[in-house]
């Protein structure tokens, strides 16, 4: 029974390697296809019932190397719902490969969950590159100019990381996350670890793909199928995110070493993400900024050093995930820019306002899950008394809800393109159940996240006390 | 009418009451009653505006004479102005135009007596502006509703002022405690003072505020114009009156300017009744003249206490209501049948339109020797007031008088698609201008009389010596008389004469409006329009901003990816490190 | 909290007694906005049903909320029909809803104006669905600020309403509507912002333990924080309601935006700034109160004066309208800023008159523009015969604006200048003359529109409809009836109100609390003798 908790891991990971090998020795017939991302969705969901039911015991496993607490419950839990909801949401004809799109998520949200659970650096560096690395995949098969591009981008990170890292065991001792925090407990902070710090920093930066580190996540994201758009925007960037908190509760006792890299990135995606999302217009890209607007809200809240704060963090990336990974999902196909999508709250109405929620919760526009995440950071900045960075990240807020506007007005208020003029690049999605459910589900998730925020709250509040905040 | 004419005859059954008693009656209802503070001074913890009805005999005369001036106005309409459109909107608002007048005369708490004020206000400029459609009507109409408001603003004004500092505005109350309440000054009452005397002078049409009279006098329906020149006068005297114990707390100098400005506008208005020859612009100027001397005889009154004769002033604007509004119904007539608004080309009204032509002579007699009565009196005929108000009456009793002369003497010139022989008095329209003369008449003469005054204020009053009436009236019949003489030596000569001085003042008004609109309307509003461009402007700048800002964060997602990352990460390895707090050793 | 908890808390309890009647205010709008929205409508075969359906949804709402305004209790100085529920507990919010004499009025606002805006857009004819689902939202939006009583609450209703209200303008504005909704957007987006701004900071000193507005309101600060604070709130308001200069979005967004829409803006979501600046501010910061009301009193005064001189020289009559609708705002600030009992308590009923005026003018600009096929000034002219219902109204509107009796703003204006002339002298100077500019600006708008020569190159004209003549006659009503009876109507002779309890005495509850910080020591004046 003490494994059970391992269950999710283990059903995701069976599942992707089983889906992965039928496609590719054709095992499975072709009537049974359809039905696969159902199962898949299905199976999903079991996996993050098994982590809420047993997910609540607090334990470790291998010597230390995976541990099992609240915050691991939430992010895990949260990595699952958003795997399920996307692999439903998605409109699969405008994918590149059934297989690979089904095996991809899964890995991807394996990694989150590796790098959730882990106990020491090691299995947070796996946990991300393993999330990163699906996100290549999905990547390359539409776009392996840009997948290769990422792949190089994505190694720097991973030097940059391990740089980091090697820096930071170097300086303490220590690769397990608590023994680290124990070590620099009476330690001032120096420039021996201001220095990794800032190479941890820009790596988890580029690995997230925020402003101004986006050089190559958000063109490959843009470039990529919905549901590898979602991986690269989405799950890779809450993979980064996890990792992230992790480090900063693991150096919470000199948080001078990293506050002012994180102040500064903050800053530079919320005002960033917003403006550029106000300047571009096509679907998709103003999506990836929006989404890189609400990971500067994340880091923000990191920037305070605070339980608060981190579980304000951690709340807001629960609500980013789903968002950023099925927001690109649920757009399909948006090659066409806007007028694949205009008019679509007509011809697809349940489509349409799963891309308006995902769009306005990217954005925080009340009463959504961004808008109850990023004001959950706000009242944390405010408790930390950094109203400067609270002022850039309120004009960031204004500058992504203009800009949500603009591509609502696309969806509901001009008029559909006719059938005749719609390319391939603008086709309209496929209806299915699935898809239908999966857009519902992915609606009253984003509606009710803070409607009825109380219990996840309170799970990320204990998921940051987990980390040893106080 | 019937409305009215009901209300005149519960007016009169007030007045029978009254006349069996010197009190007045006082009855009050409660119109906002609101608690604002549980702390504080008591008298301002608690707001209430109660609609106080206080009836004594000068309310009921006065609103008697108004009662008149409307049955007389609206019977006149009723056959000269069926051609104008939208009778039941007239009857309607002269109706509410008559309850808001009555409102007014019966108030006693000052915000309820502005709620009437204001009321009536309005509803003057709608009955002003009641010719729908025509472009010169509907352009000095706008002056109908301005410039009231704007010294309604300032009786506004005057009485929060005094709330402010009184705790009341019931005048029951704030009059005993003006010179006792803790805290008062000279100051605050000298502003209050002057508030208020603007707010009355507006609607009393003193010069330089008469415009929104003489400006719509023909272009409003004459009846319209009638009511307003006749109501207004006798609800602006009263309250005027009602007020003078008010100025009378403030100080010498104060009041020395209210008298400047009276016997100043008096004169004026006077003099400019002079030139100009359209008749009832003519008649309304010279009544305002009239208005505005009676105006300085009650200020005179508060002046050397007690104020015994100020209700003198009072009696002589009952008579000049009447009066007033007979000449314009006579006079518009007169250039309904002579289609002409010149009286230059107007003559033989005597001989074709003799009931029309005495009601415009009994009038213009009414107005020339009102304010006799009230000067003899209140005023010393040594004193500089006297000699300016003696002045000011000389000229309007000219300004009046010549209407008559100029129209009712003289050949009526035949002009193109004009038959002077079809110039006859329409049937029944004669009597209703005639018998208002013959009202104000009788008022004229009542306004001689000390019982008059007494009756009216309830006090006793010595009675003004027949010298100093004879005195008084000389003036006016000097005035009369000059004016008949130069009309009967060479009216041409006379009328060319007031043309070229009403061509002339009419050319300097425009150019001193043409002044103002140049260097301060024009830069005011062009100010206004000009910052709402450039507020839209800046928006618009900082939405671009916004959008370029974004551009930035465009062009570097498209940027080479490695240089940027390696180069990013040294760079800012060194700054942060460097500048990070509690690092750089 | 337990619904029989709620229930006892839940005063003003009479002949109908829900424990979440403010709920129902802002939820009830919601769900009917939600089922439009999914309601199937194949090329606009239910069009007409829509509008009935929110047409009968705003009179729902509209009936409980008078159910609630007669049972209100005006002698408590307490919330009433409190609703107080843990919502967030992590960060101290809670559901936390009720309301006092202010908000009584403010609700009673809403709901008049939400149904003005249904029969003002009768005539909508492109994608019904959306623009009523879309409209409901704006106006529960706006309900939910007025009773929120926790901050957070109240930051996500006030900045709610934006996004409805940009899509309206942008979806069935005027041929300036882009630049219109961005600038709505911009304009409300900052204020929201400074509102988040001031709200956090007043969390962070009061130990950031709630959001609740009895302990963030209810705690004294340093001045300093105080004047923080405050700046914050006057900018967030200014935005709103507006006050020159950040006014910007009010004449595009009125006079492109629909007219139902332009009537919910100008008339109920605008007024949400004062009342922003009374609850926080004035209510609840005095020190920074009596320091900056010289400052409050100016934008009142630069307020009005502005907007009177831009409407003269406005050639759309929309944007005359526009401007003119920023009026009834001067005047409420100025209540404001005269921090003096009588003039806070003009002030709230300014919140109510004003609204409605503002809402009147708007609407009627917009409607004549509507009815005479152009908006352009040097066109319209000699309307009133051809459209004599439109011409009384707009007579009325303007009436209303000037504060002329009969109508409520005349109590509303006579006891803000009543208030305001003991502490502001100057200020109430400066506002009475910008009136007067008004009535210039207003008397040139008539004697142009209405009563000049008809213009014969002008389009063709037409009376109002039988949904204009409401809407208007609405707005136009309410004014009359509570300047007529703002006591409620009595038998003569005695003190019971006969089915309208007066709606001065009701929103009189919780002004005293607001004012106590305000009186003047008892030995400035004793009572008249």
């Amino acid at each position: 029974m003490r494994y059970a908790v391992l269950v999710p891991e283990a059903l995701v990971v069976a599942l992707a390697v089983a889906v992965l090998l039928a496609g590719r020795f054709g095992w499975m017939p072709r009537t049974s296809r359809a039905y696969l991302p159902q199962v898949t969705a299905l199976v999903v969901l079991v996996a993050f019932g098994i982590e809420l039911w047993a997910g609540a015991s607090v334990t470790t496993y291998f010597g230390g190397a995976l541990i099992q607490d609240r915050f691991a419950l939430f992010a895990k839990a949260a990595a699952l719902l958003t795997a399920a909801i996307a692999l439903a949401a998605t409109d699969w004809a405008a994918e590149d490969s059934l297989h690979i799109g089904i095996a991809m998520p899964l890995l991807s949200a394996f990694g989150v969950m590796v790098a959730a659970s882990a106990g020491d650096m090691l299995g947070l560096w796996a946990g991300l590159e393993l999330a990163a690395a699906a996100a290549v995949v999905m990547v390359s098969l539409r776009r392996p100019d840009l997948a290769l591009r990422l792949l190089l981008v994505g190694g720097v990170a991973t030097g940059l990381i391990l740089f980091g890292l090697a820096f930071l065991y170097a300086t303490t001792g220590n690769s397990d996350l608590s023994a680290i925090r124990d070590v620099l407990a009476n330690r001032a902070p120096t420039l021996a670890l201001a220095l990794p710090m800032l190479l941890l920093a820009a790596g988890l930066a580029v690995r997230a793909g925020i402003a101004p580190f986006h050089v190559a996540g958000l063109p490959a994201g843009v470039g990529a199928s919905p549901l590898g758009a979602g991986l690269v925007v989405g799950l890779t960037a809450v993979a980064a995110g996890t990792v992230a908190i992790k480090l900063v509760t693991a150096l919470i006792p000199i948080p001078a070493v990293y506050m002012l890299y994180a102040d500064v990135l903050a800053a530079v995606a919320m005002v960033g993400g917003g403006a550029a999302a106000l300047a571009v217009r096509s679907p998709r890209p103003r999506l990836a900024y929006l989404a890189v607007g609400q990971l500067g809200w994340v880091t923000a809240g990191l920037a305070t050093h605070y339980r608060s704060g981190i579980a304000a963090s951690l709340f807001l990336l629960g609500a980013f995930a789903i968002a950023a990974t099925c927001g690109p999902a649920l757009l399909g196909r948006a090659e066409g820019g806007e007028p694949a999508i205009a008019g679509l709250g007509a011809v697809r109405p349940v489509r349409a306002a799963g891309i308006g929620l995902a769009m306005l919760s990217l954005a925080g526009a009340p009463p959504l899950a961004g808008f109850f995440g990023e004001l959950t950071v706000a009242a944390a900045l405010a408790q930390s008394g950094n109203f400067v960075l609270l002022g850039l990240g309120l004009l960031g807020l204004v500058m992504s809800i203009a800009a949500v506007i603009g591509t609502l007005r696309v969806l509901y208020i001009q008029s559909p393109l006719e059938e005749a003029r719609r390319g391939a690049a603008a086709a309209l999605p496929a209806v299915t159940g699935l898809s239908t459910a999966g857009a519902v589900a992915f609606c009253v998730v984003i509606a009710a996240y803070g409607v009825f925020g109380n219990p996840i709250l309170g799970l990320a509040d204990q998921g940051a006390e987990a980390l040893g905040l106080r | 009418m019937f409305g009215t004419v009901v209300s005149l005859l519960l007016t009169l059954l007030v007045a029978w009451g009254l006349a069996r008693r010197s009190t007045p009656y006082v009855a009050s209802y409660q119109y906002i009653n609101m608690s604002v503070a549980f702390s504080g001074p008591t008298n301002f913890q608690t707001f209430a505006i109660n609609l106080v009805f206080h009836v004594d005999h000068l309310t009921v005369i006065a609103l008697l004479v108004i009662e008149v001036c409307v049955i007389a106005a609206i019977g006149w309409h009723q056959l000269m102005g069926r051609s104008e459109p939208g009778a039941a909107r007239f009857h309607a608002l002269i109706t509410l135009l008559l309850f808001a007048c009555t409102g007014v005369l019966v108030s006693w708490d000052l915000a309820e007596l502005f709620g009437f004020w204001a009321l009536a206000g309005a509803l003057t400029y709608l009955l002003l502006t009641h010719r729908w459609g025509f472009d010169e009507a509907a352009s000095r109409a706008r002056i109908a509703l301005a410039l009231p408001f704007l010294t309604d603003l300032s009786l506004l004004c005057g009485i929060a002022w005094l709330y402010a500092r009184y705790g009341t505005q019931n005048l029951a109350t704030l009059l005993p405690i003006l010179h006792t309440n803790p805290g008062w000054t000279v100051r605050s009452i000298v502003v209050g003072s002057v508030l208020l005397f603007v707010g009355v002078a507006g609607r009393l049409a003193l010069w330089p505020l008469s415009g929104w009279l003489s400006m719509t006098s023909a272009t409003a329906p004459t009846a319209a114009s009638a009511i307003a020149q006749s109501a207004w006068p006798v609800v602006g005297m009263v309250v005027l009156y009602r007020l003078t114990p008010i100025f009378a707390a403030s100080n010498r100098q104060t009041l020395q300017a209210f008298l400047v400005a009276c016997a100043v506008s008096a004169v004026i208005a006077g003099a400019t009744s002079l030139v100009g020859n359209g008749p009832r612009r003519v008649i309304t100027l010279a009544g305002s003249g009239a208005v505005a001397v009676a105006a300085a005889v009650v200020i005179n009154g508060a002046y050397h206490q007690p104020a015994t004769f100020a209700i003198a002033g009072v009696a002589a604007v009952l008579a000049v209501a009447p009066a007033r509004a007979a000449a314009l119904l006579a006079a518009s007539t007169i250039a309904n049948a002579m289609r002409t608004d010149d009286m230059a080309e107007m003559g033989e009204a005597w001989r074709r339109m003799r009931a029309s032509s005495g009601a415009l002579l009994a009038s213009a007699i009414v107005i020339g020797l009102a304010a006799s009565g009230a000067l003899a009196f209140g005023v010393s005929s040594r004193s500089r007031l006297g000699i300016a108000l003696g002045e000011a009456v000389l000229l309007l009793a000219v300004g009046a008088i010549r209407v008559f002369v100029g129209a009712s003497f003289g050949i009526l010139r035949r002009r193109r698609a004009f038959d002077p022989d079809r110039v006859r008095e329409p049937e029944g329209a004669r009597g209703f201008p005639y018998w208002l003369a013959v009202a104000g008449a009788a008022l004229l003469v009542a306004s001689f009389l000390t019982g008059w005054l007494n009756f009216l204020d309830g006090q006793k009053h010595p009675a003004a010596g027949p010298l100093a009436i004879a005195l008084w009236a000389a003036v006016a019949i000097v005035g009369f008389a000059a004016c008949a003489l130069v009309f009967t030596r060479d009216k041409d000569g006379a009328l060319a004469l007031s043309a070229f001085g009403g061509g002339f003042l009419g050319r300097y008004a425009a150019g001193g409006l043409g002044v103002v609109d140049r260097f301060l309307v024009e830069p005011t509003t062009d100010a206004g329009h000009r910052v709402s461009d450039w507020i839209a402007a800046g928006d618009g700048a900082l939405g671009r901003f916004a959008t370029a800002s974004g551009q930035l964060a465009l062009a570097a997602g498209r940027g080479p990816a490695l240089p940027i990352v390696v180069g990013l990460a040294i760079v800012l390895a060194v700054v942060f490190a460097l500048v990070a707090p509690g690092i750089a050793r | 909290m337990t619904l029989s908890a709620i229930t006892q808390q839940s005063v003003g309890a009479g002949i109908f007694s829900s424990a979440f009647l403010l709920s129902i205010l802002i939820w009830l709008p919601v769900i009917v906005a939600v089922g439009i929205a999914i309601m199937p409508n194949p090329r606009g075969r239910y069009d007409t049903l829509i509008k009935q359906i929110a047409f009968f949804a705003n009179l729902v709402t509209m009936f409980i909320l008078f159910i609630a305004y007669n049972q209100f209790e005006n002698f408590l100085p307490t919330m009433q029909y409190e609703e107080k529920i843990a919502w967030l507990p992590a960060i101290g919010v809670t559901y936390h809803l009720g309301v006092d004499g202010p908000g009584i009025a403010m609700l009673m606002l809403s709901g008049l104006v939400g149904i003005a805006s249904v029969l003002a857009s009768i005539g909508i004819r492109e994608r019904v669905r959306t623009y009523f689902a879309l409209l409901l939202l704006a106006q529960a939006s706006v309900n939910g600020a007025i009773v929120a009583r926790d901050m957070f609450v109240l930051i996500l209703f006030w900045g709610a309403s934006i996004v409805p209200i940009a899509l309206l303008i942008l979806g069935w504005g005027g041929p300036r509507r882009v630049g219109a909704a961005w600038r709505l957007v911009g304009y409300w987006g900052l204020g929201t912002a400074a509102l988040a701004v001031g709200v956090l900071a007043l969390y962070a000193v009061t130990g950031g333990r709630t959001f609740d507005m009895d302990t963030l309101l209810g705690t004294a600060q340093s001045p300093r924080i105080q004047i923080g604070v405050s700046i914050a709130m006057i900018v967030a308001g200014a935005t709103r309601l507006p006050l020159f200069p950040l006014h910007g979005w009010l004449r595009d967004a009125l006079a492109e935006a629909p007219v139902g829409v332009a009537v919910v803006v100008s008339g109920a979501a605008s007024r949400l700034g004062a009342f922003l600046l009374l609850r926080v501010v004035i209510g609840a910061e005095p020190a920074a109160a009596h320091l900056l009301s010289p400052v409050l009193a100016a934008l009142a005064a630069l307020t009005v004066g502005y907007a009177a001189l831009a409407a003269i020289r406005s050639v759309d009559i929309r944007h005359a309208g526009a401007y003119l609708a920023m009026v009834p705002g001067g005047i409420t600030l100025l209540g404001l800023a005269a921090i003096s009992p009588l003039g806070i308590a003009g002030s709230v009923l300014s919140l109510f008159t004003g609204g409605l005026a503002a809402a009147l003018i708007a609407g009627v600009c917009a409607t004549v523009a509507e009815r005479a096929q152009t908006r352009s000034l040097l066109l319209l002219s000699g309307l009133a015969p051809r459209m004599p219902n439109i011409a009384w109204i707009f007579l009325l509107a303007a009436f209303a604006l000037l504060g002329v009796p009969v109508f409520a703003s005349f109590a509303s204006e006579v006891m803000t200048f009543f208030g305001a002339f003991k502490t502001q002298p100057i200020g109430a100077f400066a506002v009475a003359i910008g009136l007067a500019i008004t009535a210039v600006a207003l008397a040139a708008l008539l004697g142009r529109v209405l009563f000049g020569s008809p213009n014969s190159d002008a389009p063709g004209v037409s009376d109002a409809a039988l949904g204009e003549t409401w809407y208007l006659g609405i707005l136009a009503g309410a004014l009359l009836w509570i300047g007529l009876f703002p006591g409620g109507p009595k038998i003569p002779g005695t003190d019971t109100p006969l089915f309208d309890p007066g709606f001065v005495s009701q929103i009189a509850a919780g002004v005293s609390d607001i004012t106590s910080n305000y009186t003047l020591p008892a030995s400035a004046a004793p009572a008249a003798q």
